[in-house]
């Protein structure tokens, strides 16, 4: 990003991270904190997700602890706060929308929200398993078997087994 | 209304400086006398207020893409055609398709709907229908995977359609869906060009989005792929098994099928570009969309890297510009162009 200046990233990454570095901290710069925020939050990931590779190369212990508190404890409170809201409004507009197209209606309200929260919830807790599997350094392995122990939900430990048993894929 | 006063006073200011300067060199050109004008839309309400742009003289300005919202009407003061200034007009709303007008310096006559304008002092926008982009969705699943990859899809299209429809992008989607057999399809964008030359597993006409199990063939690699960067952006992978797709996946990667791919070292992507995009935009968010910046309702429709104005394309628009790479502003309306209260 040739046009962002060293300082502007600097402060934009702060900023962001007092918003959501809970549980990416230690040892990582604020730059590099982004880095890994990029790729929890991802939708496209396969940048993200190299971008992560190339930090555990220079940074393995502290990636690989951020990777691990995002998949226990999943992202902030005040984020998952911010998505239900986020949730609500895009409920309100696409249930008016179906009952422009008279289609049937969305589930209830609580129904939606929970639900898409939750979604959330488990992809950036399993994305903290995935990255630690495409590190595989012994570290991240030890993170993996011990997240295996934890009442963790469904998915997420779905997400966890691939990470330490399939990961990275063995060539064909 | 035309300001006759204050374009016969402007005449003879500009006249009796021109005549000052006479004798040191060749005057620049006169504009046009100047006018307001009222733009008004018809068939448009408060539920659905367009969205104008305005680039072309005001007063002594050039302007450049600057955001009116209309209440009803918008008045742009002081207008005049001055042949060294592009002008463009653009309208959006909720809706309804998205509308363009230039004047074409190396065309003839194209500057007279706009010598109109200010003339009568009004111009009148009628926004066209929502314009259907044509998607063919490949189903690439096996039979105990069909009804997964039909709730993906469908999930996906319940968010994209109230995206693209309320939020001012002038567009709709038209879609059709066919199943394939996995083991025909590849799995990466490595592949693209090779798909693209198989009638079998891709539709030239449409853009082609193929929801399998894993993009290739790895569990959680990523929700979706889009293959501009192989420059096949009509060329798009959604990853069914993925532990969460996110509902906006489909309008996200769409919108890099339509042009939304600037700055390239970005992807277009908008997350944590804080005082630019806020965390729910179009190409930033894995929750909901909340807002799409002028600038990127204009790449979707209007700029070069759209599939829609793809070269060969029956969609053309009136206006077709290179945009550039950068955030902000340039032959394109910034991407990062916001305008506060709109879409209402």
């Amino acid at each position: 990003m040739a046009t962002v200046t060293r300082a502007r990233w600097t402060r934009m990454a702060a900023l962001l991270c007092a918003l959501g570095c809970r549980d990416v901290q230690g040892g990582l710069s604020p730059a590099d904190q982004i880095t890994v925020l990029r790729y929890l939050d991802c939708l496209d990931c396969i940048v993200a997700l190299d971008s992560v590779r190339a930090l555990a190369l220079r940074q393995p212990d502290a990636t690989v602890d951020s990777l691990n508190s995002a998949l226990i404890l999943g992202p902030p409170p005040q984020v998952v706060t911010a998505a239900e809201s986020v949730l609500a409004i895009g409920y309100v507009r696409d249930s008016a929308w179906r009952l422009t197209r008279g289609l049937k209606p969305l589930e209830q309200r609580a129904i939606y929200i929970n639900d898409a929260r939750q979604g959330f919830v488990d992809a950036y807790q399993a994305r903290g398993a995935m990255g630690m599997g495409w590190i595989r350094s012994p570290r991240a392995r030890a993170y993996l078997d011990s997240a295996l122990t934890r009442p963790l939900r469904a998915p997420v430990l779905r997400a966890v087994r691939y990470a330490r048993d399939s990961l990275p894929p063995r060539p064909p | 209304m035309v300001n006759l006063m204050t374009s016969r006073f402007g005449f003879a200011v500009a006249a009796s400086f021109g005549f000052s300067l006479a004798c040191t060199k060749a005057p620049p050109p006169s504009p046009s006398p100047s006018a307001n004008v009222v733009v008004d839309f018809p068939g448009t309400a408060a539920a659905n207020r367009p969205l104008l742009l305005y680039s072309g003289r005001r007063g002594p300005d050039c302007d450049s893409f600057q955001a009116s919202v209309a209440n009803p009407t918008v008045t742009l003061t002081d207008v005049s055609f001055d042949p060294s200034c592009q002008v463009e007009i653009d309208a959006f709303a909720p809706g309804l398709g998205a509308w363009a007008q230039k004047i074409d310096p190396l065309v003839a006559g194209s500057e007279t709907w706009f010598l109109n304008a200010i003339a009568t002092g009004t111009l009148s926008i009628t926004l066209p229908d929502l314009t259907a982009v044509p998607l063919r969705i490949w189903l690439v699943a096996t039979p105990s995977e069909m009804t997964l990859a039909k709730g993906v899809r469908d999930d996906l299209l319940d968010k994209a359609y109230p995206i693209l429809e309320t939020m001012g992008t002038g567009l709709t989607l038209d879609t059709l869906s066919s199943d394939l057999n996995p083991a025909i399809v590849p799995k990466l964008c490595d592949d693209a060009p090779a798909m693209a030359g198989d009638a079998t597993i891709y539709d030239s006409n449409r853009i082609n989005v193929y929801f399998l199990a894993n993009y290739g063939g790895v569990f959680d690699l990523t929700p979706a792929w889009n293959c501009w960067q192989e420059d096949h952006p009509e060329i798009v992978f959604i990853s069914f098994e993925n532990t969460h797709v996110p509902p906006p996946t489909l309008a996200h990667e769409v919108a890099h099928s339509l042009g939304l791919v600037h700055p390239n070292a970005l992807g277009g992507h908008t997350n944590f570009e804080p005082g630019l995009f806020t965390p729910y935009n179009l190409m930033a968010t894995n929750i909901d969309v909340l807002n799409i910046s002028i600038g990127q309702l204009y790449a979707l429709n209007f700029s070069s890297d759209s599939w829609l104005n793809r070269p060969g394309s029956t969609m053309t628009r009136p206006v077709v510009r290179t945009c550039q790479d950068v955030w902000g502003a340039g032959a394109c309306a910034a991407l990062t162009l916001f305008k506060s209260g709109w879409p209402p």
